[in-house]
């Protein structure tokens, strides 16, 4: 089985099994257009950090099914794997979301987004900024009349 | 300085992430800042507030009228909240149903905030799924509606799309077994991830194990004013008869009342994955647990540690909130079994390891 070799923003180079780097749409794309290369593939947007963890994710769904029915993505939870791998800090949650939409890996995408989701559901408007580091940039006017909604729509 | 998420993510993403969150948590999301609002407006959530001022049916027809101005608009919506002071008439749903054809999640009530948990919002089931209205084809959350009338699981279309599900018993097709215990009937539900059962009779076992199959995606099971019968078995050789519904990763148990004692260990080990526990107790939960007149301090016991199995057992749990009525009087059964220093310092206990990340209890 051929390797492939990548080159993280921060030059720490990457060598990676060929299907599991293939689980990125972008470096699948890459490969068949520049066809076999012995040269690194570079990643200017994705840390050294970052990218030891997307692959850890890809190596471990490397041979899992594409699902492509949306309301199955939508509603499928996420798996107890994925879960712990997941529960990283903040930052680099972010990092790996924003990595996995640049490598074009919708299922780590998702498994990101809705890890975020989760972290919201349920919780205040107060509790939400508190927890992302949000200001809440309503004017007093807009405050006001969502107050009475808040009470509302919070309180249950 | 902690780094923000509105810094950190770009539209695109951050759409898809609020695209994620459940009805209700959709519209808390738009209170956030403006940049959250503008996005739940793109994926189509929208308030209508009623003014007080607005009395005649016909002022609040027109309040409709103005608020959703064109066809387009009203098509966009797919998540509608409506909050009024006063009950709204049906001409004015039938308007807002005209207007606004794909609707995903309705919800309305003047009255919900009622401290009795007990009480169900005054909505009718037929504004939701009446045959000539177009959410027939789009409603895929259907909350609690206390309007008599039994629902049909006709419709396979809205079975398959159903996400979340109030099954309140006026509304629910309900049979009864032997004339005590009732027995309910579900469809396959291969959407539904959030589902509330509130059926103030005695049930058994087979009605949560056939939640299993039914509902193959659940993750959230709300079990209210159930008087519940269930224990987990096992045969004699020592194998489970009762199957473990593994989906389930929020669990509340309100103002259930356990008929046997095994019922209260029966939770930890039919749904060992769950992460977050919500209880309401009160003396109405374990009276049936005590038939006798004036029970002694060793039946009391029993029962208290029944309970911190109840709590204990679960492997997974990251939030405990228990909400424990009955407890100030000295007389009640809540305060001769509820563990309250056992649970407050297993809590401890599970947040020094930094396996709680919160829990609270509280009295009323």
């Amino acid at each position: 089985m051929s390797n492939v070799r990548l080159l993280s923003s921060d030059n720490e180079e990457f060598v990676v099994q060929k299907e599991v780097a293939e689980r990125s749409v972008l470096i699948k794309n890459m490969l068949e257009d520049v066809g076999e290369t012995d040269s690194a593939i570079p990643l200017p947007n994705v840390t050294a950090k970052v990218l030891k963890k997307v692959i850890e994710w890809c190596d471990h769904h490397s041979s899992d099914p594409v699902t492509t029915d949306e309301t199955e993505r939508r509603t499928t939870d996420i798996d107890e794997w994925d879960q712990k791998f997941m529960e990283v800090d903040q930052e680099t949650l972010f990092d790996i979301i924003l990595a996995a939409n640049y490598l074009d890996i919708k299922p780590l995408l998702d498994v990101g987004c809705k890890t975020v989701a989760n972290m919201i559901k349920g919780k205040t408007a107060e509790e939400i900024r508190k927890i992302f580091n949000i200001v809440n940039d309503f004017t007093p006017e807009e405050e006001a009349q969502i107050r009475k909604e808040n009470e509302w729509a919070e309180d249950r | 300085m902690r780094i923000s998420i509105d810094e950190k993510l770009p539209n695109e993403i951050l759409t898809q992430v609020i695209d994620y969150l459940p009805p209700h948590s959709l519209h808390v999301a738009a209170r956030v800042n403006s940049r959250w609002f503008q996005i739940t407006r793109v994926l189509g959530v929208n308030h209508l507030v009623f003014p007080a001022t607005l009395r005649s049916v016909n002022s609040k027809t027109m309040y409709v009228k103005n608020q959703i101005a064109s066809a387009t608009e009203g098509a966009r919506i797919r998540h509608m909240l409506i909050l009024s002071t006063s009950i709204l008439p049906d001409n004015v749903f039938r308007l807002i149903q005209q207007l606004c054809p794909n609707i995903v999640s309705f919800d309305y009530d003047p009255h919900i905030l009622t401290t009795d948990m007990k009480t169900v919002a005054n909505r009718k089931r037929h504004l939701f799924l009446s045959a000539n209205a177009g959410w027939g084809k789009s409603i895929a959350h259907l909350p609690a509606c206390n309007h008599a009338g039994g629902m049909q699981w006709k419709d396979a279309d809205l079975c398959r799309r159903l996400e979340t599900f109030y099954g309140h018993y006026q509304s629910l097709p309900l049979s009864y077994w032997r004339k005590t215990y009732v027995n309910l009937m579900l469809p396959h539900l291969p959407s539904l991830y959030d589902l509330t059962l509130h059926i103030p009779f005695k049930m058994r076992e087979t009605n949560i194990a056939c939640l299993d199959y039914h509902c193959p995606r659940l993750t959230a099971l709300t079990l209210r004013d159930i008087q519940l019968s269930c224990v987990f078995n096992r045969n004699a050789y020592g194998n489970r008869v009762n199957k473990v519904l593994a989906t389930v990763k929020t669990l509340k148990l309100e103002y259930i009342k356990f008929l046997y004692i095994r019922t209260l260990d029966y939770f930890p080990k039919k749904f060992p994955n769950v992460q977050s526990l919500t209880l309401f107790l009160d003396d109405q939960s374990f009276q049936p647990l005590f038939p006798q007149l004036e029970p002694d301090r060793k039946s009391f016991q029993v029962v208290r540690d029944k309970v911190v199995i109840l709590i204990s057992c679960f492997k997974h749990l990251t939030e405990l909130i228990v909400y424990v009525k009955d407890y100030q009087t000295n007389e009640s059964i809540t305060s001769q079994v509820w563990p309250d220093d056992w649970v407050r310092f297993y809590c401890d206990h599970l947040t020094q390891i930094n396996q709680l990340q919160h829990y609270e209890i509280n009295y009323a």
